[in-house]
């Protein structure tokens, strides 16, 4: 994914709303990815989403563009979704697709039965992990972040972020879920 | 290079490109003779795949009417106004900001002078007037028939 461009960054932080949208537009999916991976649940990883672009419009001018903004968002979108875990309110144990009404109108991405196979085997790996190996194997495999990358949005050494990976990697093969 | 080393390397390093070029080949060479370190690599892969992003997967229109909604309604705190408006002063304004810094040290540069030398003027002015004050002492206040005030002690020259 290609950064936006400076221009949209400081005009966004004039408090131009449609150089916001545009951020949200581009960042979006991503947070979004991560945070429906994190809580496992459509409604819980939609408020984090929000939450997390609420953070980013506030903040937005303390950003001073020594890091790239999609480290930034990934840093405020991993500590969201660690929040909404810890507050106890959502429960990971149950599956992101469990109890989903057919009608609701909000199911566009999960049309396909092939995409819901797809999720629920994603799940099932995914949650053999402890939540640091999770969001590591996320990031890398699922966002493409480097190591660099994935350590500054966790604030990690980049060992750790190697580390926690390759366990990550281990703890899957071990369990035999593929 | 022992294949428990290769394989380390194999579930993060190598898979996911962060592997410089020459440990690289190292490890590409050793999987061409190694007939288990291949069929490991290939076990992680399928582990790994199932993985990938998927783009299709975004949030729900109503989750951006819900952003903008709280951002347009949730009011700064008075910290944030404040600097907010500090920020405005110093580089909303900029150009009024700098120009009126230069007014107000011009100012500066050219009052206090002027000050110091109205004040060195007045000084000037009451040592002159000094001058035309009259030592007198007993003798003369005798002769000019003034009263005697004692040695060296300045009285006003009444001519």
């Amino acid at each position: 994914m290609l950064e936006l461009g400076p221009d949209v960054i400081c005009r966004a932080q004039e408090n131009d709303m449609a150089a916001f949208e545009e951020i949200y537009r581009h960042y979006a999916g991503m947070v979004y990815r991560v945070a429906l991976r994190m809580t496992r649940r459509v409604e819980d990883a939609e408020e984090v989403t929000q939450e997390v672009f609420v953070a980013v419009h506030r903040h937005l001018k303390t950003f001073e563009g020594n890091a790239q903004l999609k480290t930034w968002i990934y840093r405020i979108a991993v500590n969201c979704s660690l929040n909404a875990l810890k507050k106890g309110k959502r429960n990971p144990e149950v599956a992101w697709d469990d109890g989903l009404d057919p009608e609701d109108p909000h199911q566009g991405v999960r049309d396909t039965i092939e995409k819901e196979d797809r999720e629920a085997k994603i799940s099932s790996l995914l949650e053999s992990l402890n939540m640091d190996q999770k969001m590591c194997l996320v990031l890398r495999a699922q966002e493409g972040l480097s190591y660099d990358q994935i350590a500054r949005a966790l604030n990690v050494n980049i060992n750790t972020v190697r580390s926690r990976i390759k366990r990550a990697r281990e703890t899957l093969l071990a369990s035999g879920k593929v | 290079m022992k294949c428990q080393d290769i394989q380390d390397q194999l579930l993060a390093d190598f898979l996911d490109h962060e592997l410089p070029s020459d440990k690289k080949s190292v490890i590409e060479g050793h999987l061409l003779d190694c007939a288990h370190c291949r069929e490991f690599f290939a076990a992680v892969n399928k582990v790994n795949d199932p993985l990938g992003a998927d783009e299709a997967v975004q949030p729900d229109a109503h989750v951006w009417a819900r952003v903008r909604d709280q951002v347009e309604a949730t009011p700064f705190s008075m910290g944030e106004k404040i600097r907010a408006w500090f920020e405005e002063v110093l580089w909303g304004f900029r150009p009024t900001f700098v120009y009126g810094s230069i007014v107000a040290a011009m100012c500066v540069i050219l009052i206090v002078p002027i000050g110091l030398y109205r004040q060195e003027a007045i000084a000037m002015a009451d040592k002159e007037e000094l001058m035309q004050l009259v030592y007198v002492d007993d003798s003369m206040t005798t002769a000019t028939g003034a009263e005697g005030i004692g040695n060296g002690t300045v009285v006003e020259h009444w001519l």
